[in-house]
């Protein structure tokens, strides 16, 4: 399902330009210059040699002013051959193959440190390859090799391969990279009413050190604002509440450190703050970024959930290719009550006074505790997608097993 | 010297006021910019081969990064960073990093001396890392220990094994070129030798220059880092063996795999240094002093200078290509007494041997001799030494002769725009003038005027005049001493063809002096000189000057204006120009104006077109010019004018002139001339009464005109005497002159036709003319002599009986000449019959 796009928002620099706005690079390696603007905007201290950019000169005249679109290839102004590469004006990243094309849905993984983000991300990108890809016929396909040796490296290999836990994601205030997007094209194959389907997919990773201060988020996590739907993590353990009803059941259980300044409800103050100043929405508009604030580590908790809840079986919405209405409201309304009990402040109230959209989920990423050694014998992820496959019915990418509203 | 410490780890607590990676804790006096920096090099990320979760034992395989950068606040850091696995949430991939700043711009020591030192933690203690509150700042230093792993003799080894040499010769070389290519340096190598390569390089300096080459021993993403010099392992790392690693990110020394990227230039200072690390380490000491002695605080390929200014101050023999790196060197970075010292060491060395100086002036190139002019005269400015002064000088101008010979046409303007950049340094020193018109001028005029480069000429003669205006010398300076060559160069310079063009601009510049050399040039190329000399008054305003009256100079100007004369349609207003512009403002001599006038006057004289030669008379005739000319000359102008006058009521259109030439007439006596202004009061009846003086003027005035003028005359005053009632006999008589008197008759005989005398008076006319005809008839007979009867008069009375008849009753009444008037009759009769024979021969025959 090709649109008709006016404009684009680069996934990098989140600056947005006219559709007809793009340069190039050069395909051939050996052409290549002192590219100033992408190493000023990635904090080089010296200008990387990058294969030459090329600004098309924009045609605005004719059919293309009433049409506008963004050229895909252009010949080197340095060595004439023909390129493809097509790169952000701003920033001098490439873009997305898709991007003249299809729309780009950027989901932010945010939380406090240790909720569990990186995680999760290693966990979802293998579950849509795999659980959700089977059930709704969809392909995710990393969109470059940056997003390849990123994901392999620092995910998959250490969760999948090595069986340990992720190190501690770096700050992006000295790891510029962490700013970067994994980025996926995820294409739904045709059928029934949605045809065929493909979006860009932009999912963000943060340091639980740079959701702590608004000045560092305005700076390193812009994109939340740029997003299509926010997955805010909360990991129960670092509830006092039920760190207290977990010991009393069992007074040797082994609970990780207590972050006491990690406080989800300050994140997502913070991330509310950060929305509505950048987007500068006023209070008494809510905000239509979809926010799916979801318990990680749920496994820890089982204990103290009552036996007849949904959040003990398993979901449903890969069942069908179909988002599944009736498990989303059981779980959502469950989660919404035991976050009211549990936590401190009131994040339902935040959540209903602020956005539009919003919802409870409750999810493992790893399925069990790796302990002290930090060993994962083995991934068992329970209900990860449905915060995102939630997104994706909240944009309008999948269908329903009802009709919404 | 004090040294600040920073740690940054991650934590539960710390300056950061977060749990997590951040900046633990600092001294007192670092900068927060400062601070923001040593975080981006702290960072730490764990090759990917090896384990995140390892054995505390294993742990101290991992890389370390020994990372040496420079601060925003141009401070110097040294950070010891390394894995340290667990942080205090127990989760895997923390490291810990430990810098030391210097509150000073430099260390006092080659940074990688400070590699492993005992000064440097590993980690915070379980402690530290669960502190709740934020953490005491950390102490400042008052010293530090170097590590004695990396000492001199082990670097050698190093470099001595595997030739290894070479490598650093590579590195040295990129080093320096590093402001062309803009490629940093990656070693890829086993992290053992990663500290012997930093050490070496950064010995390859002198401490100070060392510290522009930052560095760090082991970098994850060699992309990522900000240091100048970086390594980083084969495996488990970013770096990959390819093109754009190779030959475009970075100068990459792949040790491992034996790939290098292309090393294109190579330095003396590289063979210069290593040499002598792997020979003697102490040899390079003296020449670390000599350059610590010096400004250069950079690190490029100028240090190839240092090194030949150190060469060639220690008595070594050093080329061409090396004394010209060594002479910028001396120039940019040297103080003073340095400057001094090469000076003299160059004087010294060049100046007193002749065989010497003339190699050096023999092979210098253009870049070479102007930067070592520029170098002796900037300390010869300072330090105003009379020996270095001469020795500049000398050098300069031979320098530049010898270049000025040399260059082809592509070469002369940069050469020409050396000797300007020279001469601007010395603005202030009239000595420059002096040497430029000294003996040297020998040495290149004498080969210039064998050839004919014009350009060339041109330029020295301009010098020249330029510096001989410039010290204000007199000509007398150019005859004694520069005639012998300046001469000849202008006098081939006659025989090109922009000559003209560039003769103008000197007389414009430097006019005494040029037209001193025109003078002199004027016996062989005359017309030339004149030709040139006219242009440049009439088209540039140029005055001559003083040398124009001597008797040389002013016949040479005379013939110049002469020339303007005979090439001007307006002679008179040609010559007032020149009179008042240049002729009376030096005094030129009166025979000379006046023979000037003269030529004048000739030109007036055969003007054709009347009103362009009255407007040029009267331009003379009222000008000063006209006291100069003789009265002879003053006559001719006069009859000119008068001849062309027209006698009749037009005179009026020429009042004024009439008016001036009067003024010059009334000094003069001009015999055989009329006089107009008698003329024109007679004709106009000025004087009422016609009294008999007048008339006899009148006579005398008739007499000189010519006959078509006389009969213009006529024509004009008959019938404004007829008008007047004025005719009679005696003024006729008085009229016509025994010569005119057909003229006269002619005369009457056209105003009758066209009826401008009118019916009443037109008898009386012819009355009297009869009257006067007959007493001249009665006198010639009285005389003895045969009369004459004009064929005119007899013609016209034949055809006219009725005037015949009207003759015949007034002289019959008159009873005065009536033999006279019966002689008429009878002459007239015969020729009637006569010709009456002739027609009716004629009839006949038809």
């Amino acid at each position: 399902m090709a649109t008709f796009k006016r404009a684009y928002v680069c996934p990098y620099c989140f600056n947005k330009h006219k559709i007809d706005e793009v340069k190039f690079r050069c395909a051939d390696e050996k052409c290549v210059e002192d590219d100033e603007q992408y190493s000023t905007y990635w904090e080089y201290n010296y200008r990387l040699k990058l294969p030459t950019v090329t600004e098309p000169e924009i045609k605005r005249s004719g059919l293309s002013w009433l049409k506008p679109s963004m050229p895909d290839h252009e010949n080197c102004r340095s060595c004439s051959t023909t390129t493809s590469i097509r790169i952000c004006p701003t920033c001098h990243s490439t873009l997305p193959s898709t991007i003249s094309d299809y729309e780009d849905y950027i989901i932010a993984v945010i939380g406090a440190k240790q909720a569990g983000k990186s995680h999760y991300i290693a966990v979802l990108i293998d579950e849509i390859q795999n659980k959700i890809g089977n059930a709704y016929n969809c392909y995710l396909k990393p969109e470059n090799d940056e997003t390849i040796q990123r994901y392999n490296r620092q995910f998959r290999d250490p969760l999948y391969k090595n069986k340990t836990t992720l190190d501690v994601t770096q700050s992006a205030r000295v790891n510029a990279d962490v700013k970067k997007p994994l980025l996926f094209t995820l294409s739904f194959s045709g059928e029934g009413v949605f045809g065929t389907k493909v979006i860009t997919l932009a999912l963000f990773d943060a340091a639980g050190e740079d959701l702590k201060e608004e000045k560092n988020m305005l700076k390193h996590t812009r994109y939340i604002c740029n997003s299509a739907g926010v997955i805010c993590l909360l990991d129960p353990l670092q509830l006092p509440n039920i760190r207290e009803q977990l010991k009393a059941q069992s007074p040797d259980i082994n609970l990780p450190y207590q972050d006491t300044e990690n406080d989800v409800n300050d994140v997502l103050v913070r991330t509310t703050n950060l929305i509505r100043n950048t987007l500068q929405i006023k209070m008494k508009k809510k905000i239509d970024i979809p926010m799916a604030l979801s318990f990680s580590k749920i496994d820890a908790i089982q204990p103290l959930l009552d036996p007849s809840s949904k959040l003990k079986q398993n979901g449903r919405h890969t069942d069908t290719n179909a988002f599944d209405v009736i498990d989303f409201q059981s779980v959502n309304n469950e989660m919404k009550s035991l976050v009211q009990g549990w936590s401190k402040g009131n994040i339902t109230a935040l959540l209903d006074h602020n956005y539009k959209d919003h919802a409870f989920f409750g999810l493992s990423a790893l399925g069990n505790n790796p302990g002290q050694n930090m060993k994962v014998e083995s991934v068992e992820p329970y209900r990860v997608e449905d915060p995102f496959l939630w997104l994706l019915w909240k944009n309008g990418i999948i269908k329903s097993t009802e009709k919404r509203g | 010297m004090t040294y600040f410490q920073h740690y940054y780890t991650s934590a539960k607590s710390g300056f950061g006021g977060v749990s997590g990676f951040q900046t633990y804790s600092a001294s007192e006096g670092l900068v927060e910019q400062d601070i923001e920096e040593i975080e981006k090099y702290s960072k730490y990320n764990r090759p990917d081969n090896m384990p995140a979760q390892p054995e505390n034992e294993s742990m101290a395989n991992y890389p370390k990064a020994f990372t040496f950068l420079k601060l925003p606040s141009g401070r110097f850091g040294l950070a010891f960073t390394q894995y340290t696995g667990k942080d205090y949430s127990g989760r895997f991939g923390n490291s810990f990093s430990h810098t030391i700043v210097s509150d000073e711009d430099y260390f006092p020591f080659y940074p990688f001396q400070l590699y492993q030192s005992s000064i440097y933690r590993n980690r915070l203690t379980e402690e530290e890392e669960n502190i709740s509150s934020r953490p005491e700042p950390l102490p400042t230093l008052e010293k530090v220990t170097i590590a004695s792993d990396l000492s001199f003799d082990n670097i050698q080894a190093f470099l001595k094994e595997d030739n290894r040499i070479q490598i650093l010769k590579k590195m040295i070389n990129i080093i320096l070129n590093f402001e062309e290519h803009g490629k940093r340096i990656l070693i890829v190598d086993e992290k053992e030798h990663v500290p012997m390569w930093l050490a070496a390089i950064q010995m390859a300096f002198p401490v100070r220059l060392a510290h522009h080459l930052t560095f760090t021993s082991y970098t994850y993403d060699p992309l990522q880092s900000n240091a100048f010099i970086n390594a980083t392992l084969q495996e488990g790392t970013s770096y990959r063996n390819n093109e754009s690693m190779l030959n475009h990110q970075f100068h990459v020394f792949d040790v491992h795999f034996n790939r290098y990227s292309q090393v294109e230039k190579m330095y003396l200072y590289t063979e210069f240094v290593t040499s002598q690390m792997l020979e003697n380490w102490n040899g390079l000491q003296p020449f670390y002093t000599f350059l610590e002695k010096t400004n250069y605080q950079k690190v490029n390929e100028e240090i190839d200078g240092a090194v030949s200014l150190f060469k060639f101050m220690n008595g070594l023999a050093i080329n061409k290509e090396e004394l010209r790196s060594a002479i910028s060197f001396a120039d940019t970075y040297c103080n003073q007494s340095l400057q001094q010292q090469i000076v003299e060491t160059l004087r010294d060395n060049f100046y007193f041997d002749i065989e010497k100086w003339q190699n050096l002036i023999d092979g210098l190139d253009l870049g070479l001799a102007k930067s070592m002019s520029r170098f002796l005269f900037n300390t010869v400015y300072i330090a105003r030494n009379q020996e270095n002064s001469r020795f500049a000088f000398k050098f300069f101008f031979d320098s530049f002769n010898k270049l000025m010979l040399k260059a082809d046409h592509a070469m002369l303007s940069e050469t020409i725009a050396y000797f300007h950049h020279i001469k601007a340094m010395n603005h202030q020193n009239g000595e420059f003038q002096k040497w430029a018109l000294g003996s040297n001028l020998n040495d290149v005029f004498l080969p210039l005027s064998k050839e004919s480069h014009e350009e060339k000429i041109k330029f020295y003669v301009s010098n020249v005049f330029q510096h001989l205006a410039e010290l204000n010398a007199g000509v007398e300076h150019i005859q004694k001493e520069h005639s012998q060559f300046v001469l000849p160069l202008l006098d081939k310079m006659f025989t090109s063809q922009s000559r003209d063009h560039y003769v103008q601009m000197l007389l414009k510049e430097y006019p005494s002096y040029t037209e001193r050399f025109l003078v002199y040039l004027s016996k062989k190329y005359s017309n030339e000189v004149d030709s040139i000399l006219l242009e440049a008054i009439e088209k540039n305003s140029y005055i001559p000057g003083a040398i124009f009256t001597t008797k040389e100079g002013l016949l040479i100007l005379k013939r110049v204006a002469e020339k303007a004369l005979e090439e001007s349609r307006s002679p008179a207003t040609t010559l007032i120009n020149w009179y008042s512009s240049i002729l009376k403002p030096a005094s030129i001599p009166t025979k000379t104006i006046a023979e000037l006038v003269c030529t004048v006057i000739e030109k007036i004289e055969i003007i054709g077109e009347r009103d362009r030669l009255f407007e040029q008379a009267e331009k003379l005739l009222n000008s000063e010019l006209i006291g100069y000319p003789s009265k002879q000359y003053l006559g001719k102008l006069i009859i000119s004018i008068e001849k062309n006058i027209p006698l009749d009521d037009r005179y009026k259109q020429y009042i004024n002139l009439l008016t001036s030439m009067k003024k010059v007439k009334d000094n003069l006596v001009i015999t055989n001339n009329a006089n107009i202004f008698n003329l024109i009061e007679f004709a106009e009846g000025l004087k009422v009464k016609q009294n008999e003086l007048q008339i006899k003027l009148i006579t005398r005035d008739l007499k000189h005109l010519s006959s078509s003028k006389y009969q213009e005359y006529m024509v004009w005053i008959l019938p404004l005497l007829a008008k007047r009632n004025e005719i009679s006999a005696s003024i006729i008589q008085s009229l016509a002159p025994l010569n005119l008197v057909e003229d006269l008759w002619m005369a009457i005989e056209s105003l009758l036709e066209d009826k401008k005398v009118d019916k009443k008076q037109a008898p009386i006319l012819i009355e009297s003319f009869f009257t006067y005809y007959l007493h001249i008839i009665k006198h010639t007979i009285d005389d003895g002599n045969e009369p004459i009867y004009h064929d005119s008069i007899i013609v016209y009375l034949k055809d006219n009986k009725s005037v015949v008849k009207h003759l015949n009753e007034q002289f019959l009444k008159k009873k005065k000449y009536q033999k006279e008037w019966d002689l008429l009759k009878d002459k007239i009769v015969e020729d009637r019959n006569l010709f009456s024979k002739v027609k009716n021969i004629f009839s006949s025959k038809k």
